[in-house]
């Protein structure tokens, strides 16, 4: 008898609370308008440099090293594959041990050496002969999509190691509007 | 049948006469009491013409700039975007509807992961300019040009919607927005050819750009 009046009870409250909901007003709710795009893709460049033998765009991701001997002139090439120009950056060039420079000259921004000292247009530019292992700063302007062809020549038989390093610091940005 | 046994008779049938007159007269009663109800008489009044309720609307949209040149809006893809770049994109964002807003915001979403849209130094960074005239295809507003958002990181814009101050919110308001979209200046070194780790470089990122206004409080009026 008792277990009746409590289930009475309980239908009653759950009743009488959902036809109170029923009849209260709208609870306040906020009406928002959205404006949103599809989607705005962005995508950042990159800034690659790096030393070969042969003129290439195909980033070889390690330094360049090859055999030297002496007296021999050795070409290699500093290649921009990325997307930013630069204004500067370091070569670090590794000479077989007691090594003598007496030779390092480079062409025009694009232009490779064809031959000793002959670029293909134009004439070369002679430069300060790199220290063994020290890290040198070449302030020269080196667009995407470019290269620089160098020469060096020295007086011992080994290994060259040309390492390249290239800083987002001299990568000038831009404002633009489109 | 004794004279006993009749008079007894006679009583039962009054008995039984009375208890039938009095339930047809309740029974009566109880119907003249309701046709008594039915009965009732109502009066109505009503308006003939006039009495239209309306609701209003609150929309918001959004659209590249008319200006030739600044149409990219948030529709061509940016590309090659360097450390220390600036791209501006511009927009007009209009509450369309009858209702003014309020509150208005802006929310990135992606589903991209990477440093441009994770980092909140190194990644992208949004600012919202305003113009009270049209911007010219150089960047330049010869109007009142108000900061609606300083400059706040794509990370921070994707973890929840940020507030913006628009000129107006109102019902058929119109903002023209340059959106400044800059990468900050980096100092990253890539040796022989290879990238640093946890680089801004090479990565792409597609954004929707999710404005939003709430409706003005409501009111109560007396007309």
């Amino acid at each position: 008898m008792r277990s009746n009046h409590r289930s009475t009870s309980l239908v009653a409250a759950v009743v009488g609370a959902f036809i109170l909901a029923l009849t209260q007003p709208p609870a306040s709710f906020a009406t928002t308008a959205i404006a949103k795009n599809n989607t705005l893709s962005i995508s950042s460049g990159k800034l690659i440099l790096f030393a070969s033998g042969s003129q290439t765009f195909t980033n070889t991701g390690i330094a360049y090293s090859t055999t030297v001997s002496n007296g021999t002139v050795r070409t290699f090439h500093i290649n921009n594959s990325g997307n930013f120009t630069v204004s500067r950056f370091t070569l670090t060039i590794t000479l077989p041990s007691n090594s003598n420079v007496s030779a390092f000259r480079r062409c025009a921004v694009g232009v490779s050496f064809t031959g000793t000292n002959n670029c293909a247009s134009g004439s070369s530019t002679n430069l300060t002969h790199p220290s063994t292992g020290v890290a040198t700063v070449y302030t020269l302007s080196l667009p995407a999509n470019s290269f620089y062809s160098f020469q060096i020549v020295q007086n011992k038989s080994g290994t060259i190691v040309v390492s390249t390093l290239a800083s987002l610091t001299y990568v000038t940005g831009a404002v633009t509007h489109s | 049948m004794s004279p006993i046994a009749n008079v007894l008779s006679k009583s039962a049938g009054s008995v039984a006469l009375k208890v039938t007159i009095i339930v047809a007269a309740a029974i009566g009663g109880a119907g003249l009491v309701s046709s008594n109800v039915f009965a009732a008489l109502t009066a109505t009044a009503s308006n003939t013409t006039g009495g239209s309720v309306t609701t209003g609307t609150l929309s918001l949209t959004l659209a590249p700039s008319s200006v030739s040149g600044i149409t990219g809006g948030f529709t061509s893809a940016i590309t090659a975007m360097g450390p220390g770049d600036t791209v501006n994109r511009y927009i007009d964002l209009t509450n369309a509807g009858t209702l003014d807003g309020a509150s208005p915001t802006l929310l990135i979403s992606t589903v991209d992961s990477n440093t441009i849209v994770n980092n909140v130094t190194t990644g992208l960074q949004v600012t919202l300019f305003t113009c009270s005239v049209a911007w010219t295809n150089t960047g330049t507003c010869s109007g009142t040009t108000t900061v609606a958002m300083s400059a706040t990181s794509v990370a921070v814009l994707k973890s929840g919607a940020q507030t913006i101050t628009l000129p107006t919110v109102l019902a058929g308001g119109l903002n023209r927005l340059k959106v400044s979209i800059s990468l900050p200046a980096g100092s990253e070194n890539t040796i022989n050819g290879v990238l640093p780790v946890n680089t801004v470089q090479g990565l792409t990122a597609a954004l929707t750009w999710q404005f939003t206004v709430t409706e003005r409080s409501a009111v109560t009026t007396n007309s």
